[in-house]
C-alpha cells in the first residue's frame, strides 16, 4: 500500500463521502479519476464500501408479530391519552381560568379596582439593564374578551450586559450556537454541551474568592445577583468545606454519596414527559397529577442544588432540560400560572403547583442564562415574568396567598411557597419589588403564636405539626423576622425535633436541617450531626427518602421526600 | 416521492388522522428498532425505545412542523431518547448475552440479510462479509460516542450528511470529518484482503 501523500490526506474525507454517494456529480467525476491512479485513495474508497457492507450485515432482530401487537397496544393507549389530554386542554381554554374566576366571583370588587386601574407594572430583568419587559395585567371589564390574555408581556427586551466581574469562566459556546426548534421546547434538547467539556474551568479572580463568604458576596453584589453564578455548587472544594462545617467532618462524605444516590433515584423515576408525579405508585391518576407541577419544581430544585443544570456538562443535564421544558410548557398563557398538569376538580390548588414551578424555572434560568441563545433566553424570561406577574396578581390584600387566586382565605404554606419562588426570581436577576415580599412576610409574622408555632391560617392552629414553622425558618433571610420571634420558633422546632421520631418525617426533618445549615456543627447544642445521621439512616436502598407521617399541601410521595431531602442536605453550599 | 409522502402523512396525523400514523410505523419501525438495537445490543431496549419514540410522536404531534424530511424528525427524537437512556444507564452498562442478541424473544424473526441497497454480494464474498460484520460490530463498540453516532445514523437508509448533522445538531463539515475518522478506525477491523495485503493494520 502506498503511503497517502499530503494532498491525499486532505482528500480522504471526500473519498469517504464519494463512497457514500454524498458528492454531486461535478465533484465526483474528478475524484473518481484520481482514484484510478492513486492506490491509497482507492483503497480507502474500497474499504469504506466494505465497512458499510459489513455494518449492514450485522445481525439485527426484525420485529415479529408479537412485537407488532405490543406496539399497537402501546400506541393505542398513547393515542387515547393524547385525545383525552387535548379535550382537557380545550376545556381549560373554554372554561374561565382562575384569574378570570377571580374577576367574576369572589373577589369582584377587588378585581374591578385592579382592572379599572389597568394595572401595569414593569419587571426589569437584571438591575443593570434598562426596563426591559412590561407586564400588563389586563382583562376584567364586562367579560367579552374571554380569550384575551390576562397577562401580557410586551416591550423591547434588552439583554443585560455580562457581569463585569464574573469569577468563573463559562464553557465555550459550541460552533454554530445552540440550535433552536419550535417555540417549545424552550431549551434545545440536542448536541450541547459537548461531552468532555467541563465547568468550571478557571481559577476565581481575586474579586470574589469565596461564594460561601456571604458578607463579601453581598457587599460586591448588593442585589444578590451573585447567586446566579457565584455559587459554590460548581466548586467541589467549597462544597466539601461547606458540608463539613454544617454537618460535621465525618458526615460530609456520606452526605455527598447520599445526594448522588438520591439524584440517581430521581432521574430513574422521571416520567417520559419530564415530570414527577405526586402521591405514591398505585394512587389514582388525579392524585398523581394533582401536584405534579409542584413536585416537579422541587425535583428540579434538587438537581440544581447539586449544580446539575440544564446546560452545563453533566450526567443529568437532559433530566433537567426535560423538566424545565415541561414546566415552561405548562404555563397557562392567559393566567400565567405554571405547573398545572391536570384540568378540572383535581386542579383545585393551582398556587401550590405554581410556586415551586416558578421557583425552579427562575433558579434554572439564573444558573444557566449566560449559555442560552438569545431567543431561548427571551422566551424563558417571558415565561418567568408572566409567572411572577401571576403570583403578584394572586396576592391577597392582607399580603397572603390562598390555594387559588381569589381564595377567600390565605394559607401559610402556600404563602411560603410564593415567597420562596419570588425570592428565587429575585436572586436570578428579576427585579421583584420588596413590597410584595414584605407584605407576605408581615402576614406570616402575624400567624406566629406566642408558643413560636406558625399556624396554617391563624396563629396556633394545627398544633401537632411544626413542619410549617421550620419551613418558615428556612426563609428567614427573606422574612426578616424579629430576632426574639425567630429564637422562639427555633426553640419550638428543636424541641419537637428532639421529641419526634425523625425517621419517618422526611419533610419536617429536611426543614430542620435546612434551618441548621448556616450554623457550625461544632457549636454547642447544635443537633445537626444527629439529624443528618437520622436522615442518612432513613435512605432506602433505591436512594429514595420516603415519607409516611408528614402532612403538607404537596401530597407526600417518594419523589417529593427525596428531592426535599436533597435540597436540605445541599443547603450548606447553596 | 416517498419523502413527500412521509411529511404529508405526518401532517395528516398531526391533524387527527390516526391511520396516517400506521403507515409511518409500517415504513419506519424496522429501521428504528435496528438503530436502537445497534446502540444498545439489547432486543428489549430496542423494542422499548422504538415504542417510546412513536409515543413521543403521538404526544407532540400538535407541535409538528414540516421543516425537514420525516426521517430527520424521527431520528432526532430517537437519538434524544437514546441519550437519555444512555446517560441514565451509564452506571450499569446494558448486559447482553451472545445467544440472546440474535434470537430476540418469542421467536422474533432475525434478518441476516443486508439492508444496504445495491448489488448483492457474490456468493464467494458472502462469507467474508458476515465474518467482517462481527469484527465491525466489535470495533463499533470501541468507537467514541461522537463518531459512533455519526456512523450509525449514516447507516440508516437514505440519511445524508446534512440530515445527520441536523439530527446531531452539528455542522455538516463536522459530520464529514467524523465519518472519515470513523471509517479510518473501522477499516482497521476489516479482514486481511485476499492476496495478503492488509487493509490498514488489520488483525494478524
Ligand atoms: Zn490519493
Amino acid at each position: 500500500m502506498t503511503a497517502p501523500s499530503t494532498s491525499c490526506r486532505d482528500l480522504e474525507p471526500e473519498v469517504v463521502a464519494l463512497a457514500r454517494g454524498e458528492l454531486p456529480p461535478a465533484e465526483a467525476a474528478p475524484l473518481r479519476a484520481h482514484l484510478e491512479g492513486c492506490s491509497s485513495c482507492a483503497s480507502l474508497h474500497a474499504d469504506t464500501l466494505r465497512v458499510r457492507a459489513a455494518a449492514a450485515a450485522r445481525p439485527a432482530p426484525v420485529p415479529g408479530e408479537a412485537s407488532r401487537a405490543r406496539l399497537r397496544a402501546v400506541l393505542d393507549a398513547a393515542w387515547e391519552e393524547s385525545l383525552a389530554e387535548e379535550e382537557a386542554e380545550a376545556d381549560r381554554r373554554r372554561s374561565r381560568g382562575p384569574v378570570l374566576r377571580l374577576l367574576d366571583h369572589a373577589g369582584r370588587r377587588y378585581a374591578e379596582s385592579r382592572a379599572v386601574r389597568f394595572l401595569t407594572f414593569s419587571v426589569a430583568i437584571h438591575a443593570a439593564a434598562a426596563v426591559a419587559l412590561t407586564v400588563h395585567l389586563v382583562g376584567g371589564g364586562g367579560g367579552s374578551g374571554d380569550r384575551r390574555p390576562l397577562i401580557e408581556v410586551s416591550g423591547t427586551f434588552e439583554l443585560p450586559p455580562p457581569y463585569p466581574e464574573d469569577p468563573f469562566t463559562a464553557p465555550p459556546v459550541p460552533e454554530g450556537g445552540i440550535a433552536e426548534g419550535t417555540p417549545l421546547p424552550w431549551i434545545p434538547d440536542a448536541g450541547w454541551p459537548v461531552p468532555g467539556s467541563s465547568f468550571p474551568g478557571a481559577e476565581p479572580t481575586p474579586v470574589l474568592q469565596d461564594p460561601l463568604d456571604f458578607s463579601a458576596a453581598q457587599r460586591l453584589y448588593p442585589n444578590g445577583e451573585f447567586s446566579a453564578f457565584a455559587t459554590a455548587r460548581f466548586r467541589s472544594d467549597l462544597r466539601t468545606r461547606g458540608l463539613a462545617r454544617a454537618w460535621g467532618a465525618e458526615e460530609a462524605t456520606a452526605v455527598g454519596r447520599a445526594v448522588e444516590r438520591s439524584l440517581a433515584f430521581l432521574a430513574g423515576t422521571q416520567e417520559s414527559d419530564g415530570t414527577w408525579p405526586s402521591g405514591r405508585p398505585g394512587d389514582p391518576k388525579p392524585q398523581r397529577d394533582r401536584f405534579r407541577g409542584g413536585v416537579t419544581g422541587i425535583c428540579v430544585g434538587a438537581f440544581l442544588a447539586d449544580g446539575r443544570t440544564a446546560l452545563r456538562e453533566g450526567t443529568y443535564s437532559s433530566v433537567v432540560r426535560d423538566a424545565v421544558n415541561a414546566l415552561a410548557g405548562s404555563q397557562d398563557r392567559r393566567t400565567g400560572l405554571l405547573g398545572a398538569f391536570t384540568a378540572g376538580p383535581a386542579n383545585d390548588r393551582p398556587l401550590v403547583n405554581h410556586g415551586p414551578a416558578l421557583g425552579a424555572l427562575a433558579e434554572a434560568y439564573g444558573l444557566d442564562w449566560r449559555f442560552l441563545r438569545e431567543e431561548t433566553r427571551r422566551d424563558l424570561a417571558a415565561v418567568i415574568l408572566r409567572g411572577i406577574a401571576a403570583s403578584l396578581a394572586a396576592q391577597r390584600e392582607d399580603g397572603s396567598f390562598g390555594y387559588a387566586p381569589g381564595a377567600r382565605s390565605g394559607d401559610a404554606s402556600v404563602t411560603l411557597l410564593q415567597i420562596e419562588a419570588l425570592e428565587a426570581a429575585r436572586l436570578a436577576g428579576f427585579e421583584v419589588g420588596r413590597a410584595a415580599l414584605d407584605r407576605a412576610a408581615a402576614w406570616i409574622a402575624s400567624r406566629i403564636g406566642p408558643d413560636g408555632r406558625l399556624g396554617y391560617r391563624v396563629a396556633g392552629d394545627r398544633g401537632a405539626d411544626a413542619t410549617l414553622t421550620a419551613e418558615a425558618l428556612t426563609l428567614d433571610r427573606v422574612l426578616r423576622l424579629p430576632p426574639e420571634v425567630r429564637d422562639r420558633m427555633l426553640a419550638e422546632v428543636l424541641r419537637e425535633a428532639a421529641a419526634a421520631d425523625l425517621g419517618d418525617r422526611v419533610l419536617f426533618r429536611s426543614a430542620v436541617l435546612e434551618t441548621l445549615a448556616p450554623r457550625d456543627a461544632a457549636e454547642p447544642g447544635n443537633p445537626a450531626g444527629a439529624v443528618v445521621r437520622a436522615t442518612l439512616r432513613s435512605q432506602s436502598p433505591s436512594g429514595a427518602f420516603g415519607t409516611r407521617k408528614d402532612t403538607w399541601s404537596l401530597a407526600a410521595g417518594d419523589a417529593l421526600g427525596t428531592a426535599r431531602t436533597v435540597r436540605a442536605l445541599t443547603a450548606p453550599w447553596r | 416521492m416517498e419523502e413527500a409522502d412521509d411529511v404529508l402523512l405526518m401532517e395528516r396525523f398531526r391533524d387527527g388522522d390516526r391511520s396516517a400514523l400506521e403507515a409511518l410505523v409500517d415504513r419506519h419501525h424496522a429501521s428504528l428498532v435496528r438503530y436502537f438495537f445497534h446502540q444498545s445490543r439489547s432486543w428489549e431496549t430496542a423494542e422499548d425505545l422504538a415504542q417510546e419514540t412513536w409515543v413521543r410522536i403521538i404526544r407532540h404531534r400538535a407541535h409538528y412542523q414540516p421543516t425537514a424530511r420525516f426521517q430527520t424528525y424521527l431520528f432526532s427524537i430517537a437519538r434524544n431518547l437514546w441519550i437519555d437512556r444512555y446517560r441514565s444507564q451509564k452506571a450499569a452498562p446494558p448486559t447482553f448475552s451472545a445467544d440472546r442478541e440474535v434470537g430476540g424473544e418469542e421467536g422474533e424473526g432475525v434478518a441476516l440479510a443486508t439492508l444496504l441497497p445495491g448489488k448483492e454480494p457474490e456468493p464467494s464474498e458472502r462469507a467474508s462479509v458476515h465474518e467482517e460484520a462481527g469484527r465491525i460490530r466489535e470495533a463499533l463498540e470501541d468507537l467514541p460516542e461522537g463518531l459512533r453516532q455519526v456512523f450509525e445514523l449514516g447507516e440508516i437508509q437514505g440519511l445524508k450528511y446534512t440530515e445527520v448533522g441536523s439530527i446531531l445538531d452539528i455542522p455538516v463539515g463536522t459530520v464529514k470529518s467524523r465519518m472519515h475518522a470513523a471509517i479510518q478506525r473501522l477499516r482497521q477491523a476489516l479482514a486481511p484482503r485476499r492476496g495478503g495485503k492488509p487493509a490498514g493494520k488489520g488483525p494478524s
